[in-house]
C-alpha cells in the first residue's frame, strides 16, 4: 500500500493535480436500469454496524474532506491524504486506520480518535468543524470505530449500480425547486436510498444551485447539468428553465432539419431567435467562413441585385466548390492534426514531412474524399515518410499513449489524459481503458530509411505497450481493446491476408471511423458546427463526456445521421449547416436573447484566424505581401509551412503544439491593439503607393463621397448608412489633404470591430 | 531569447528553440479559452480584491532567465576539491557573505552576496531545454495538451497592476513558457520586443509610426468611434468583441501616460549609470527592469541566453557571459538596495538546468538537471545564505533537495500569494499554484 502511494505520488507529479475537473461528468459503470429487487431502505439513524465503503467513505466526500483543497489534494493536508473526491474509496482505509502511527482512530477509546476530534472541531483543524457532535456522521464513524474499524476489501459490500432520478427536469420558473433521488445497489443485494449521502455539484451556479441532500433551485433561465457523485461513480441530471415572459411566442418559419431542432429548443426556453441577416451581412460571413476572404465589391453588387429566391444556397454551393474553401479546410485540418515542421523532426526533414502531409490533406479535401476514409488512411499509413503523406502523422507524437490521446481527442472527441494515471474523475474511463486503447498504437513500428531523415512506417505485430498507470494492471502488457469494450479485441477473428499476421491496426482504424461508431460521427459534426457557429453543440468540442450538457437536444444525432448517410461528405453537412436559418441569424440580440451564449438564438461574433485576418487586411488595403520564398501571389492561408510573422502570431495563429490548442488563441489583447494603432507594418499598408487609397485618389472622376463608399465596401462589405455617411463626410470635407484623411478613415475601418470580427 | 544566444557551442535543440523564439517572438499559448475566461472576467477580477492575498514583502519580481542552462559548478557552486575533470578552469572566490564561495569570474557579485542567497540543491530531472524551461517557469512539468500559466501570469492575475503600465513585462522578449496558458492572452507578458542595449531602442508599437502626427491619431480615434458605432448594438450581449474596445481604452491610456513612457525610456538614465550596469543586453535589460519596477510593474522577466555551453566552455564563459552577468547583476542588486527597492523586489536568477560535472571531450559540459543552483535575493528573502548542498562532485543534492514546486511556493509566498490556492481553467481543471511545494523557510518567514 505504501509503495503504491509512493508510486502514485511520483506519477502525479506530471498530471494528477490538474486532473481535478470541476466540470461534472458521468461514469456509466454499473447498470442504472436494472430492475429493483427490493424497495430501497430510506436513510434513518446511524447504523450500529457501519461498513467502511458503504457508510464511511461517502461521508469523506460529502463533508468535503477529500476535495482538492483539503485532504484530496496532492500530498494531502497535515500529512493526511485521501483519494481525490473519494474516487478510490478502498485506498482511503489505510491512511485513516494505519496512517499517523494509528492515532487517527483509537479502537480502545473511539471518542479520542483524531478523525472525530478534528472533524468535530474539538482539536485544531484547518478545515474547521465538518459535522456536529451527535450528528449522523459523528455517530456513524464512532460506531464504526467502536466495532474495531473493520474493512475487508474482499467481502464488504461494493457498489454495483447507481440510479439517479430524474435524468432531466424542466423547472417552471426562477426559484422553483426539485429533488434529486439517488438509489445505490450493493453486491450483497441490498438497495439503499443514498440521496442524503451523495455529493452534488452544479455546472453553472448562475442557472441552478444544488444543496446537500440533492435539492436543486433554478436561478435564471437557461440550461445546465448537475452532477451527482457517490463512491467514485458520477451521474448527470440535466435541467432547463424557460425565460419568464407571457408574450405569446412568435411563429417561426419552418427551416431545415437543423432549424427544427434549434427552434424547438429555443421555444422550450421561451427565447426568440434574432432577425435574419441582411444580404450583405450574410455574404461577408459566409465568404469569410468558407473562403477565408471577403467578397469583392463586384460580388457584393451582384449578390444584392440577384432576385433569385435560392441565391444564398447558390452562393454556398459556389464557395464550397472554390479552391479557397480547400485552402481553409486544409488549414483547419492542419491545426487539428498539429502538422508543423518542429513537431516532425525540425529542419529540412520536418519541413519536408509537414509539406508532404499538408499536400496530401489538401488533395483529399479537393477531391472531397469521404472523411472517414481520410482518417482511416492516416491511422493505417505505412511506408516512407518522404513519400507517403499520412505516414508523417506518427511523427507528430512518438509515444504510443500520446498517439492514442491524439486519435481519441482529434477524431473521437474524447480527452483521455486523466485516465493515464488514475480513473478519470468525471468520465467513465479507467486506467485499463486508457492503456488498453493505447495498446493499438504499440503496433506502429518505425524503421530507419535509406535517405537521411527518412523513416519507414511498418506494422509491428509484436509491438507492446506496458500499462503505466498507478493502479489497476500497472506494469502488465496492455491488451488492445476498443474504447468502451470490456473484452480485448479478438485478434483470432481478424481476417489476415495470406501469409500475413492479422492487422490489429487496420481493425482499429476501421472501428474508429465506422458509421456505427458514435464517437467519430458526433465528434466530427460537433467540430464542424463549432467552426461555423463559433461554439460546439457540446463544448469544448473535444471533450464530449456523457455528462456535458448538450445545447440542442437531438442536433448531434441529426447531423451525424446526415454525415453517415452522405458517406461522410463534409461538404454535404456543411451545406446543411450554412443553409439553416440558424447560421443565417444576425448577431444583433433582440429583447429576449442578450443572455444567450450557447443555444444559438443569435450569431456569436468571433475573430478570424491570424492567417485569414492578414489576407483580409491585405485585400482591404490593396497591399501585396510576399511570404518567405513562396510565389508572390501566395496567400497566408495557403502557407503549408509557417512563415515568421509577428502579425499572424499576434492575431492568433496556432503553433500546433498542444493537443487542446486545436484553435489558436483568438482573444483580443493589448499587443494587438498597439500593433494596429502604431505599427509601421499596418500603417504602410494604408499608405501603400499601389494601395486602395492611392488608387481612389488617382481616379479623379470619383467624388469624396464615392471614395468613402468604396472604402466601406472594401472593409465592412456594405455601404455606410445615412448617419454614418454624414458623420464621415464632415471629417473628410474638413480635411485639406484628402489622401491622408482617407488613410485615416481606412485605418478606422480596419480597426473597427465590424472588420476584425466575423459577425 | 536574446540575440546572443545562437551559439555555436549550443546544442541543436537549443538553437532550434532559440530560432523559433526569434522567429515568432511569441509565447507559447495553452488551451484556448473556448469557454472563455473572457476579458470581461479579467477586468472584473482586476477590480475585485483578489482572494488568497496576505501580506508579502515583495510587490514586484525580477526574474533573470539564463537561457541554455548555466553550469552550476562554474558559477554558484565551485568544487575546488574535485578532480580537474570536474573542477574546471575556474577558481573559487570568497565573497562578502561568510563561508560562501562563488566563481572567480563573479567578483562584483561577490561583493553583493550579503544581499543574495543560493539554492545549491535545485533538482528537476528534466534535462531537455523545453521541458526544463517549462518546469522552471511554471513550477509544473509539461502536461500534454494543457497550457499552464507561468509565475508572471499568475502573479499578475492576483496582484493588480499599478498605473498605465501592463503588470507583466518581458525584456527584451518573452521567455518560452512565460505565457499565461489557460489564464488567457490578457495575462501574457507585454514585451518591448527590442534590445534596450541598442542605441535606437524603442518599445515595439509604443511610438507613432513615421509620418504620423498626434492630430491625425486623434482624427483616427474619433473616426473609429464613428464607424464602430453600429457594432455597439451587440455590446448588450456579453460578447468578447466588447472587450476589444476596453483594450483600445487601455492602449490610449498607455500611450498618453507620461509615466509609462518614461519607464521605458532608458535614455533618461545618466551614462554613468548605464555604464555601471554594463553596455550589454543583460545589463541594459536589468536597468530597464529597475525602471519598470519603479513604475509599478509586478513581474519582469529578463532574458539572457548563451549558457548552453557544450563545447569550449571556459574561455567562452569568462570572455563574455560571466563578466556581463557579473557587472549587470551586481549593479542591479546594489542599485535596488540604494534606492530602497530591494526589500520590495524579489530577484530570481536561474536557467532551465545546470551542467554535467564531468567536462566532456569538447571542453564543455552537457545538460544536467539532477542538481543545480538558483540565486535569490530581495523581497523579504534573507541574503548571504545557502539552502541545500550538492555532493562533492556537484552531481546530486547532498542535502535538502529543492524542487521547482518549492521555488514557486517561495516566489508566491514572497508576493503574499497563498500558494495552496488553485486556479480553474476554462474546462474546469483546477490547478494548485504550487503542487505539493513548500516555501524555503530558511529564506523567508
Amino acid at each position: 500500500m505504501m509503495i503504491q502511494k509512493a508510486l502514485h505520488s511520483a506519477h502525479w507529479s506530471a498530471l494528477a493535480a490538474i486532473c481535478l475537473l470541476a466540470i461534472p461528468a458521468v461514469s456509466v459503470a454499473g447498470n442504472p436500469t436494472s430492475k429493483p429487487k427490493m424497495p430501497a431502505a430510506p436513510r434513518g439513524a446511524a447504523k450500529v454496524r457501519p461498513q467502511f465503503l458503504r457508510d464511511i467513505a461517502p461521508i469523506l466526500d460529502r463533508k468535503g474532506c477529500s476535495t482538492a483543497g483539503c485532504h484530496g489534494k496532492f500530498g494531502g493536508r497535515g500529512g493526511f491524504q485521501l483519494s481525490l473526491l473519494t474516487l478510490a474509496p478502498a485506498d482511503d482505509f489505510d491512511p485513516i486506520v494505519r496512517g499517523a502511527r494509528g492515532r487517527r482512530v483509537n479502537l480502545l477509546e473511539p471518542d479520542k480518535s483524531l478523525v472525530l476530534q478534528k472533524a468535530l472541531g474539538n482539536l485544531s483543524h484547518a478545515g474547521g468543524q465538518r459535522f456536529a457532535d451527535g450528528s449522523f456522521e459523528h455517530q456513524t464513524i464512532r460506531n464504526w470505530i467502536a466495532n474495531g474499524a473493520p474493512f475487508n476489501p474482499e467481502t464488504d459490500a461494493k457498489l454495483t449500480a447507481l440510479t439517479v432520478t430524474p435524468p432531466q427536469v424542466m423547472l417552471p420558473k426562477v426559484g422553483a425547486k426539485f429533488n434529486i433521488k439517488v438509489i445505490a445497489t450493493f453486491s450483497d443485494g441490498t438497495r439503499e436510498d443514498v440521496t442524503q449521502d451523495a455529493s452534488y455539484e452544479s455546472s453553472d451556479t448562475a442557472i441552478a444551485t444544488v444543496e446537500t441532500g440533492g435539492q436543486v433551485t433554478g436561478r435564471r433561465w437557461g440550461g445546465t447539468g448537475l452532477v451527482v457523485r457517490y463512491l467514485g461513480e458520477v451521474r448527470p441530471v440535466f435541467m432547463t428553465l424557460p425565460r419568464a415572459d407571457t408574450t405569446p411566442y412568435p411563429q417561426q418559419p419552418a427551416g431545415n432539419v437543423v432549424d427544427k431542432l434549434v427552434l424547438a429548443n429555443l421555444k422550450k426556453l421561451n427565447v426568440t431567435p434574432s432577425r435574419l441577416t441582411s444580404d450583405t451581412e450574410f455574404l461577408r460571413r459566409v465568404s469569410l467562413d468558407l473562403r477565408g476572404k471577403q467578397p469583392t465589391t463586384n460580388e457584393i453588387t451582384t449578390f444584392t441585385a440577384d432576385k433569385a429566391a435560392d441565391k444564398r444556397s447558390q452562393i454556398i454551393d459556389a464557395y464550397l466548390a472554390s479552391d479557397d474553401y480547400t485552402d481553409i479546410r486544409t488549414l483547419r485540418m492542419g491545426d487539428l492534426l498539429r502538422i508543423h515542421p518542429e513537431r516532425m523532426g525540425g529542419n529540412f526533414t520536418g519541413q519536408r514531412s509537414a509539406a508532404l502531409f499538408s499536400e496530401w490533406i489538401r488533395d483529399a479535401i479537393a477531391e472531397n474524399r469521404p472523411y472517414n476514409e481520410i482518417v482511416q488512411q492516416i491511422i493505417i499509413a505505412r511506408g516512407s515518410t518522404l513519400q507517403v503523406g499520412p505516414a508523417n502523422f506518427y511523427k507528430i507524437d512518438r509515444a504510443p499513449e500520446d498517439r492514442m490521446e491524439t486519435v481519441a481527442q482529434a477524431f473521437l472527441g474524447q480527452r483521455m489524459a486523466c485516465a493515464r494515471c488514475h480513473k478519470h474523475p468525471f468520465d467513465k474511463w479507467s486506467t485499463d481503458d486508457y492503456w488498453n486503447f493505447a495498446a493499438f498504437m504499440g503496433k506502429v513500428g518505425t524503421r530507419g530509411g535509406t535517405v537521411e531523415g527518412e523513416e519507414f512506417l511498418v506494422y509491428e505485430p509484436g509491438g507492446n505497450v506496458i500499462n503505466q498507470s498507478v493502479t489497476g494492471k500497472r506494469g502488465r502488457v496492455a491488451l488492445p481493446t476498443l474504447l468502451g469494450e470490456k473484452q480485448p479485441l479478438a485478434i483470432a477473428n481478424i481476417q489476415a491476408k495470406p501469409g500475413m499476421e492479422p492487422d490489429v491496426l487496420d481493425a482499429f482504424a476501421k472501428w474508429c471511423t465506422a458509421p456505427d461508431n458514435t464517437f467519430f460521427a458526433r465528434a466530427t459534426v460537433n467540430r464542424l458546427w463549432s467552426h461555423y457557429l463559433g461554439r460546439g453543440i457540446v463544448h469544448p468540442v473535444d471533450d464530449m463526456r456523457v455528462t456535458t450538457p448538450v445545447a440542442v437536444p437531438g442536433l448531434l444525432e441529426a447531423l451525424s445521421k446526415e454525415l453517415i448517410e452522405s458517406n461522410f461528405d463534409i461538404r454535404h453537412v456543411t451545406k446543411l449547416i450554412l443553409n439553416s436559418r440558424t447560421y443565417q441569424t444576425a448577431a444583433e440580440p433582440n429583447a429576449t436573447n442578450t443572455l444567450d451564449d450557447k443555444f444559438f438564438s443569435r450569431f456569436y461574433p468571433r475573430p478570424m484566424l491570424g492567417q485569414v485576418f492578414l489576407d483580409v487586411l491585405n485585400d482591404a488595403t490593396g497591399s501585396q505581401e510576399r511570404f518567405g520564398d513562396y510565389p508572390v501571389d501566395t496567400k497566408a492561408k495557403q502557407l503549408s509551412l509557417p512563415v515568421g510573422s509577428y502579425f499572424m502570431d499576434t492575431f492568433g495563429r496556432s503553433h500546433r503544439e498542444f493537443l487542446a490548442e486545436l484553435e489558436p488563441k483568438l482573444e483580443p489583447t493589448l499587443v494587438q491593439t498597439l500593433h494596429i494603432l502604431n505599427s509601421a507594418y499596418v500603417n504602410n499598408k494604408l499608405r501603400d503607393g499601389n494601395g486602395v487609397v492611392a488608387e481612389l485618389i488617382k481616379n479623379t472622376k470619383l467624388s469624396d463621397a464615392q471614395r468613402v463608399d468604396a472604402l466601406y465596401l472594401r472593409t465592412f462589405c456594405r455601404l455606410p448608412d445615412a448617419s454614418e455617411k454624414a458623420a464621415v463626410m464632415k471629417v473628410v470635407d474638413a480635411a485639406s489633404n484628402k489622401a491622408e484623411v482617407l488613410q485615416d478613415l481606412l485605418w478606422a475601418l480596419v480597426a473597427a470591430r465590424e472588420f476584425t470580427f466575423i459577425s | 531569447m536574446d540575440r546572443e544566444s545562437l551559439n555555436s557551442n549550443a546544442c541543436a535543440e537549443y538553437n532550434q528553440v532559440s530560432r523559433r523564439q526569434l522567429m515568432t517572438s511569441g509565447v507559447k499559448v495553452g488551451v484556448l479559452s473556448a469557454l472563455g475566461i473572457g476579458l470581461t472576467d479579467y477586468f472584473q477580477m482586476a477590480q475585485a480584491m483578489p482572494k488568497g492575498i496576505d501580506s508579502g514583502k515583495a510587490t514586484s519580481v525580477v526574474l533573470l532567465w539564463l537561457g541554455g542552462g548555466p553550469s552550476h559548478i562554474d558559477t554558484w557552486d565551485p568544487k575546488p576539491d574535485a578532480p580537474s575533470e570536474i573542477r574546471g578552469d575556474f577558481k573559487p572566490l570568497n565573497t562578502k557573505a561568510d563561508g560562501i564561495q562563488i566563481s572567480e569570474h563573479f567578483p562584483m557579485i561577490g561583493q553583493q552576496m550579503d544581499k543574495l542567497s543560493l539554492i545549491r540543491s535545485m533538482t528537476t530531472g528534466e534535462a531537455a531545454h523545453e521541458r526544463g524551461t517549462h518546469y522552471m517557469m511554471t513550477g509544473f512539468q509539461p502536461i500534454p495538451g494543457f497550457g499552464v500559466p507561468s509565475f508572471g501570469s499568475v502573479a499578475s492575475h492576483y496582484l493588480k497592476g499599478k498605473g498605465a503600465l501592463p503588470p507583466y513585462i518581458a525584456v527584451p522578449s518573452p521567455v518560452m513558457y512565460g505565457g499565461a496558458g489557460f489564464l488567457g492572452a490578457a495575462l501574457d507578458p507585454f514585451s518591448p520586443d527590442a534590445d534596450p542595449n541598442n542605441p535606437g531602442f524603442r518599445v515595439r508599437d509604443m511610438d507613432l509610426p513615421d509620418g504620423m502626427t498626434a492630430e491625425r491619431m486623434d482624427r483616427r480615434k474619433s473616426l473609429r468611434a464613428t464607424v464602430d458605432g453600429l457594432f455597439s448594438t451587440l455590446d448588450k450581449a456579453s460578447d468578447r468583441s466588447k472587450t476589444v474596445n476596453s483594450f483600445y481604452e487601455r492602449a490610449y491610456g498607455l500611450l498618453a501616460s507620461a509615466e509609462a513612457r518614461a519607464a521605458f525610456d532608458i535614455n533618461q538614465e545618466r551614462p554613468e549609470v548605464r555604464d555601471a550596469y554594463g553596455r550589454t543586453q543583460v545589463g541594459q535589460s536589468l536597468l530597464l527592469a529597475r525602471r519598470l519596477v519603479e513604475g509599478g510593474v509586478r513581474f519582469v522577466t529578463v532574458q539572457s541566453g548563451g549558457w548552453d555551453t557544450h563545447a569550449g566552455a571556459f574561455n567562452y564563459l569568462k570572455g563574455g557571459p560571466m563578466p556581463a552577468l557579473d557587472r549587470a547583476l551586481a549593479t542591479f542588486t546594489n542599485d535596488l538596495a540604494q534606492r530602497g527597492l530591494l526589500e520590495k523586489t524579489l530577484i530570481v536568477v536561474m536557467g532551465e538546468f545546470g551542467r554535467t560535472p564531468q567536462i566532456n571531450r569538447d571542453g564543455g559540459r552537457d545538460h544536467h538537471a539532477r542538481c543545480f543552483s538558483v540565486a535569490l535575493g530581495g523581497g523579504g528573502i534573507s541574503g548571504g545564505k545557502v539552502v541545500g548542498a550538492s555532493d562533492a562532485r556537484g552531481f546530486e543534492p547532498a542535502e535538502r533537495p529543492v524542487k521547482p514546486e518549492d521555488l514557486s511556493a517561495t516566489i508566491y509566498k514572497a508576493l503574499g500569494i497563498d500558494y495552496t490556492e488553485s486556479l480553474t481553467s476554462p474546462e474546469g481543471v483546477r490547478v494548485t499554484l504550487s503542487r505539493g511545494g513548500r516555501h524555503l523557510h530558511e529564506l523567508i518567514g
